[in-house]
């Protein structure tokens, strides 16, 4: 196929682009590394996500044993959901994360959710 | 037949209809592209949109620009402006008793060199070296031009004045001697060669070179300013597809509807905007797909090598077949 | 600027920020007409100090850093630093491991070269190749989206292996891709190679020649420009790459000479792509059972590697060269230092012996020539051309400058 003949057939079908945010967004895969998921329940306050989260994210309450982090921060790297010994922590499959608001709702985890994560 | 008055009226309306037009047509040409690489693409009237959002910014002048910088642009959509007066579109055109086809050519030419002046006014780096890339390219495409303009007035059979009319009344592609429609697509080469170089896209898009000289003579120019420029360049796109249109593809609607009276002139309108468009689409945006930009020693030596000679051996044809009396 | 140099007549700045960069360096050229007879080059607008960061952090935090020095090959950086981290622990990751890091170091390749020759088109004035060529590389962002979980940042290699397993179910989606993306490339080689247009603008430009290649020590695709069959790849066999077989290619495998020059810069990188495609599926066919890393858990390699003392490189051929990393460890769960050389301080350096002669046209496809990568040249260190000096600059010196620069500023108002 030649330049010709491809410049041609894209005239003539649609564009690659997704028309996002008008149309839904690209399905992602199975393993995608979304927005952090927390589930203090099962957070038995061991601190090795604190230990090797890269960017240091996540913050360890004291008197509650448990973490709080603002996703604000987070590279999604996903080292701190493999180190987890309960599961407490995953990846969601969200990324739609961009807003104005720094102290936006959807940026804070853990049970004392604004308590020292602003910086 | 025209009083001054209307002819001066009949003038404005031509040159906005060339301007919307040719914004009309750069848009389509920029959705075209963006679609033939599978983008998007911008709106169909974001030319418009530019040119108004550009009229209504603060005029910004640079520090150690001299005085030509600011009338460059008003000189360059003058003369654009012009040129839409003088070129037929469908219609006869309101100044075509005033000059000839030389007329037009120097216009445009000068509107050449309104840019380059504003260029070399500006003082900044990118502006200069586009500025005399654009000298070279005025040289370049404007010998090709005049030849096939003067070979096309010597095949036509009343050879006497210049005029576009009685070029458009011979068209030599539709000839019935044979060796004058070989010499009319010589022609017809020559002069498509000229327009690219004139609206600089493609492989002579070399003034601009965003990713080399950030713009060239228009690396300083914004708001109004800049506007003018746009505005020259869509005229100029318009009136040079419709001068190509006049030359080699003259034919009204008259061939194939029987219409009278406004009707037919509305037809002839619109059937001249549908040429000018094909021309616009092969000549811009097919070939700006598929080709990138030359450096300008290439550029030159394309013109100066092939496009000139080419044009030189079909005028010196077609005086010697003249004079032998074959065509 | 010195004496000598504004002697020399009209300047035109190519950066720091300029439409044909993606990066802030800056290129000044000095031209007679359209001519160029000097070129200077000054890096330092990029500096983030990672390496300092990265000595604030422990052995498992600076791998997700090291992943962020460069926005393209996350990979080229991220595994030769756990390769010297494993080094210092002396422990061998895996089979398993080291197929997988095929995978992953190649799928990166094919990206990045796509994405250089995106940007080739672009800076010849050739966007449909630029939109043509990225439409395919989307292919492969997706392919990396199914491994990693990311497209950009895979976050793969850890100390002694890699994160993720590649499943049956995930290998036959990606030999799929594969052959869509095969297909894609090879109509891009055949319009490539051979379009008058790119022909034009590349022959001939940025000519190299062999002994100055082996002078400036050229990195990657631009030492196989010039013939010269170098690649840790195969140099090494790092990962699983001596099992697969590899071997360099260079120009002359490809266009039939080595020409040194951009075109065949081109088709080297247009070939490799080709190369790699094939050794992702060779990799993915061949991987043996067995477990993905070292450790069972990151923790563990961890606690290891704060008891290695001692110092180690790890190396490997990233898309645009030899990448090395050094680290320095003393029984800490910090290293003590840590080093970066990234083939771009090389390759970019290397542009300013072409600059003179060629036109200022020819310029951007010099520039571009070596894929400059300037967010992992960046290092500490500016060397000031002027003064011929060298010297480390630090907070107290930026500081300095800035205030000086201020001054300068509120002296023209
Ligand atoms: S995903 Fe990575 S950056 Fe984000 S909180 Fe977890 S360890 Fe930190
Ligand atoms: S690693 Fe898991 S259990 Fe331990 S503190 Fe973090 S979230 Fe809680």
């Amino acid at each position: 196929m030649g330049l010709v003949s491809w410049i041609v057939r894209n005239l003539f079908s649609r564009p690659m682009t997704n028309r996002f945010p008008k149309t839904p967004p690209v399905p992602v895969p199975e393993g995608f590394r979304g927005k952090l998921q927390y589930d203090p329940e099962k957070c038995i306050g061991c601190q090795l996500c604190v230990r090797v989260c890269p960017t240091q994210t996540i913050k360890f309450l004291p008197e509650e044993k448990k973490i709080a982090f603002w996703v604000g921060r987070c590279v999604f790297c996903s080292q701190c959901v493999e180190v987890c010994p309960t599961g407490a922590l995953q990846m969601s499959k969200n990324f739609l994360l961009a807003s104005d608001d720094m102290h936006d709702e959807r940026y804070m985890g853990g049970p004392a959710r604004r308590r020292g994560m602003e910086r | 037949m025209f009083e001054p008055l209307s002819i001066i009226l009949y003038a404005l309306a031509a040159i906005v209809f060339s301007l919307f037009f040719g914004l009309l047509f750069m848009g389509v040409d920029r959705k075209l592209y963006a679609r033939m690489q599978s983008r998007i693409g911008p709106p169909i009237l974001q030319p418009f949109y530019d040119v108004l959002k550009l009229l209504g910014k603060e005029i910004v002048r640079p520090r150690g620009a001299s005085p030509l910088y600011s009338l460059a642009p008003i000189f360059h959509v003058a003369t654009a402006a012009a040129l839409a007066a003088y070129v037929p579109f469908g219609l006869k055109s309101p100044l075509s008793h005033y000059g000839d086809i030389i007329v037009i050519i120097y216009l445009i030419a000068l509107a050449a060199f309104a840019v380059v002046l504003g260029g070399a006014a500006s003082g900044s780096p990118f502006s200069s070296v586009g500025s005399q890339r654009e000298l070279v390219l005025i040289v370049s495409i404007d010998a090709p031009m005049l030849v096939s303009l003067l070979t096309l007035a010597w095949l036509s059979p009343g050879f006497s004045v210049f005029s576009l009319e009685a070029i458009s009344k011979h068209p030599p592609l539709f000839s019935e001697n044979p060796l004058v429609r070989v010499l009319g697509l010589l022609l017809l080469v020559g002069v498509v060669m000229w327009y690219i170089g004139d609206i600089k896209v493609g492989i002579t898009e070399v003034e601009e070179a965003e990713t080399e000289i950030a713009g060239g003579p228009l690396a300083e120019y914004s708001g109004p300013n800049l506007a003018m420029f746009e505005m020259g360049r869509a005229i100029r796109l318009f009136v040079g597809a419709s001068l190509i249109v006049n030359l080699f593809f003259p034919q009204d609607l008259s061939i194939f509807l029987s219409l009278q009276g406004p009707l037919l002139e509305f037809g002839n309108v619109c059937f001249h905007l549908l040429k000018t468009f094909l021309v616009v689409f092969l000549a811009v945006t097919f070939h700006r797909t598929m080709f990138g930009r030359l450096k300008i020693s290439s550029v030159a030596s394309l013109y100066w090598k092939y496009i000139i000679p080419l044009t030189l051996v079909s005028s010196v044809a077609a005086i010697v077949l003249r004079s032998m009396g074959v065509i | 600027m010195s004496e000598e140099y504004r002697e020399l007549g009209v300047s035109i700045p190519i950066g720091p920020f300029h439409p044909a960069l993606k990066e802030p360096i800056g290129f000044r050229i000095w031209v007679e007409g359209e001519k160029i007879v000097k070129a200077d080059i000054r890096f330092g607008h990029n500096y983030r100090g990672i390496e300092l960061i990265g000595a604030r952090r422990n052995w498992i935090q600076i791998l997700y850093l090291a992943e962020r020095i460069c926005g393209i090959c996350s990979w080229s950086h991220q595994f030769p630093l756990a390769q010297a981290i494993e080094s210092l622990m002396d422990v061998r990751p895996p089979d398993r491991a080291n197929y997988i890091r095929v995978v992953v170091g190649e799928l990166e390749r094919i990206h990045s070269h796509m994405l250089w020759l995106g940007v080739l088109g672009h800076e010849i004035g050739f966007d449909t190749l630029l939109h043509l060529t990225w439409g395919v590389r989307e292919k492969v962002m997706d392919a990396l989206e199914l491994i990693s979980g990311n497209r950009v940042n895979y976050a793969m290699a850890t100390i002694g292996g890699v994160r993720r397993d590649i499943t049956e179910a995930k290998r036959d989606i990606l030999l799929r891709k594969l052959d869509d993306l095969l297909k894609g490339v090879e109509t891009l080689r055949d319009i490539v190679l051979t379009h008058k247009l790119v022909l034009l603008r590349t022959e001939g430009v940025g000519r190299y020649d062999r002994e100055l290649a082996l002078r400036l020590c050229l990195q990657g695709p631009m030492a196989r420009m010039c013939g010269i069959r170098k690649d840790v790849r195969q140099d090494e066999g790092v990962a699983a790459y001596g099992d697969l077989g590899f071997r360099a290619i260079v120009a002359r495998d490809v266009v039939g000479k080595d020409g040194c020059d951009a075109y065949s810069a081109t088709a080297v990188r247009v070939a490799e792509t080709i190369q790699s495609i094939n050794l992702v599926r060779d990799a993915l066919m061949e991987m043996p059972p067995g477990p993905i890393s070292a450790f069972p858990k990151p923790i563990v390699a961890l606690t290891r590697a704060s008891k290695a003392e001692g110092e180690a490189i790890g190396r490997y051929e990233a898309p645009r060269g030899e990448v090395i990393h050094y680290v320095r460890a003393a029984k800490s769960d910090k290293p003590k230092r840590w080093k970066v050389r990234a083939p771009s301080l090389i390759n970019v350096y290397s542009t300013k012996w072409v600059f003179p002669g060629h036109q200022i046209a020819d310029a951007v496809v010099i520039a571009a020539q070596p894929d400059p990568c300037i967010a992992c040249t960046e290092r500490a260190l500016i060397v000031d051309l002027d003064r011929g000096e060298r010297r480390v600059v630090d907070h107290a010196y930026l500081t300095e400058l800035s205030r000086r620069k201020s001054k300068e500023v509120m002296g023209d108002v």
